[in-house]
């Protein structure tokens, strides 16, 4: 069943996150080891673009970088009046089997796209994004600020520290979900998600889930195991291995510099497939969320088709967001548009906590 | 310092950058403006008067590297493997499997060389701490998680060449070659993914590598042309070392000659010199 993106539900969960991540900023803006009080600034003029989005930036210093993590407040409807030229398809899934079937054809489709659907590619296209990239970092970001490198991460990407009790849990139950597509993808048969990721901290650990994993206590652990079964039988069904001629890489690793001003974009995309080469040049990504939030995947779809474009001087075809928990599917198809949009939103992003 | 006309990356207005990457690893040798002198590189590496004493020491490209500079102490404690520390071996001896047509794809590559390399060898020898030891004790998820790795690894490295471009003459997973000196104790480490012999041309390296580059990543891949030339010294061509990181996208390629050789020596007898100030640690 395909339906466009509810208005409402956009707008409600932008203000949820602010809700949460609220107490957590307020409570922080005073520790000597956190970023000084200031750090956290709204923009009060919004989006450029619509004047009415607004961002929550946080800034926090680890290893000698700043780190900017956002959260979207989306005021106006999602709705697809806006210039750039993407197409936003969702597919609801329901609970019956056929539909998991078919969900299941419908996202190895996905993945998959015919020579015949590959866009056309301007090979100086990515060239020029780094180009109006670099300008407009410049253009924000004062050359030879005190703070060294700025990594930026995709939106809605987890706090360094959550110290919020619920952003934590909800964070590891989004690690332990990333890990748990990567198994299940790549064709491993997990009885038991806790044990398997018990198994594999065990094994090694320096998986980034390992400190928070290891430091839940058994009431923790038994509240994880509560949240995280529904959502992983959920992807089990709906979810099909991949075939290894389409070189799947998951949990890859994606980042894009600009020497001159150490900026560095960086994010792990749970899913790409393909390989730029001749009949299949362009990849599609899969980004996996264990819930919904509707204020950030659009944009988190943006800023890896940048990213990847930037990276490899190639476009995406598509771009897939996956929620484990719900079954839902997005898709963005990717155009010059749509990361010419990505650049913007980053950009404006940039403003909303510059200057430094 | 190194000259950039013999250090060479792509231009990001390049959008078939595998392409273009061959292309540079295989065109024709740039000339060397004076023959190599390796005696001179070989005093700077192993001087005379500055040996070091004691035990043998080791030098790799992770050494040269700034990451290393910015390390407070050495890493202490035993050694353990982990996915990511496997994911090369792992990785390299399926492309080998599929390169040589025993295996259809990387993905069946790697899972051949987990079910079977304990038999065959393909997982290196048996022993106490060994990879095959290691890969033997895992259970099916773990397996499963390390597989993965080494599945990226090995796609990036298919993926970051046009083998076609490159003929017969790739040898994928050369053997890490050593040079030690004659009068010093010092050893120097060369390790790439991938070796090219192409007629006219020098011995071509390539290295796939994490992260993105930094401004010592010149110097580490010239090591692999420093080791190269200590241990052929009648090789007239200069040795060419292209690296690649697939997570940023980023390219090198480095034609050695004695500017750049030496600025590499300097920096070993730096990184030895420093090893050799540290003050000695005696166990309580």
């Amino acid at each position: 069943m395909r339906s466009w993106p509810s208005p409402i539900g956009a707008g409600i969960g932008g203000d949820i996150l602010l809700t949460i991540l609220l107490p957590y900023l307020a409570a922080h803006s005073v520790s000597p080891d956190s970023p000084a009080k200031g750090d956290y600034r709204q923009s009060e003029k919004g989006h450029k673009k619509d004047g009415k989005d607004t961002y929550k930036c946080r800034i926090a210093r680890k290893e000698g970088r700043i780190h900017v993590s956002y959260v979207m407040r989306r005021v106006t409807p999602e709705e697809h009046t806006s210039p750039m030229a993407t197409t936003t398809q969702r597919t609801e899934m329901e609970n019956d089997n056929q539909t998991h079937t078919n969900t299941a054809e419908q996202f190895l489709a996905l993945l998959c796209p015919t020579p015949a659907e590959h866009s056309q590619v301007d090979p100086g296209f990515s060239g020029g994004l780094r180009a109006w990239l670099e300008d407009g970092v410049a253009a924000r970001v004062e050359p030879g600020h005190p703070f060294g490198a700025i990594v930026i991460e995709p939106p809605g990407e987890p706090l360094l520290k959550p110290q919020n009790k619920k952003i934590r849990q909800s964070d590891l139950i989004d690690r332990c979900i990333k890990l748990l597509f990567s198994l299940h993808l790549t064709g491993v048969s997990v009885r038991d998600p806790l044990v398997a990721i018990r198994q594999l901290v065990q094994m090694d650990p320096q998986i980034s889930l390992a400190r928070d994993f290891l430091s839940l206590t058994p009431s923790g652990r038994h509240e994880l195991r509560r949240h995280l079964y529904p959502i992983f039988q959920n992807m089990v069904k709906d979810i099909p291995a991949v075939p290894a001629t389409w070189m799947p890489r998951t949990a890859t690793a994606l980042s894009a510099t600009f020497g001159s001003l150490s900026v560095l974009l960086g994010g792990r995309c749970d899913l790409v497939v393909g390989q730029n080469e001749k009949d299949a040049r362009q990849v599609v990504l899969v980004d996996v969320r264990a819930t919904n939030d509707d204020s950030v995947n659009e944009s988190r779809r943006g800023f890896f088709a940048l990213l990847e474009t930037l990276r490899s001087g190639l476009m995406p075809k598509r771009v897939v967001t996956y929620v484990a928990g719900s079954g839902l599917l997005e898709v963005s198809e990717v155009s010059e548009a749509f990361v010419k949009n990505a650049v913007e939103e980053l950009l404006a992003r940039l403003e909303t906590v510059a200057p430094w | 310092m190194v000259r950039t006309s013999r250090v060479r990356t792509l231009s990001s207005m390049e959008s078939d950058r595998r392409a273009a990457f061959s292309a540079l690893l295989t065109s024709a040798p740039l000339e060397l403006e004076q023959p190599l002198n390796l005696s001179a590189l070989e005093e700077i590496v192993a001087n005379r008067q500055r040996a070091p004493k004691g035990a043998l020491q080791r030098v790799v490209a992770f050494d040269l590297s700034q990451r290393s500079a910015d390390r407070a102490a050495p890493e202490e404690g035993r050694f353990m493997w982990t996915p990511v520390r496997a994911q090369r071996q792992i990785g390299l001896g399926a492309c080998v499997l599929v390169h040589e047509g025993a295996a259809g794809t990387i993905v069946d590559g790697v899972n051949e060389i987990l079910h079977t390399g304990e038999k065959n060898g393909l997982l290196g020898r048996f022993g106490p701490g060994s990879l095959c030891e290691w890969v033997g004790s895992l259970n099916t998820v773990s397996r499963g998680f390390v597989a993965i790795a080494a599945s990226n690894w090995a796609t990036n490295l298919w993926n970051a060449l046009t083998w076609e471009m490159l003929g017969n003459s790739a040898r994928l997973s050369p053997p890490d070659r050593w040079w030690k000196s004659d009068w010093a104790n010092v050893a120097l480490r060369s390790r790439s993914e991938v070796s090219l012999h192409l007629d006219g041309h020098g011995a071509t390296y390539i290295r796939i590598l994490s992260g993105r580059p930094t401004p010592s990543s010149a110097t580490e891949l010239a090591l692999e042309g420093l080791v190269h030339h200590l241990a052929h010294k009648g090789d007239p061509y200069p040795a060419r070392i292209g690296g690649y990181w697939p997570q940023s996208g980023r390219h090198l390629v480095v034609d050695v000659d004695q500017r750049i050789l030496t600025g590499v020596a300097e920096r070993i007898r730096s990184v030895l010199d420093a090893r050799m100030s540290r003050p000695i640690r005696l166990a309580a």
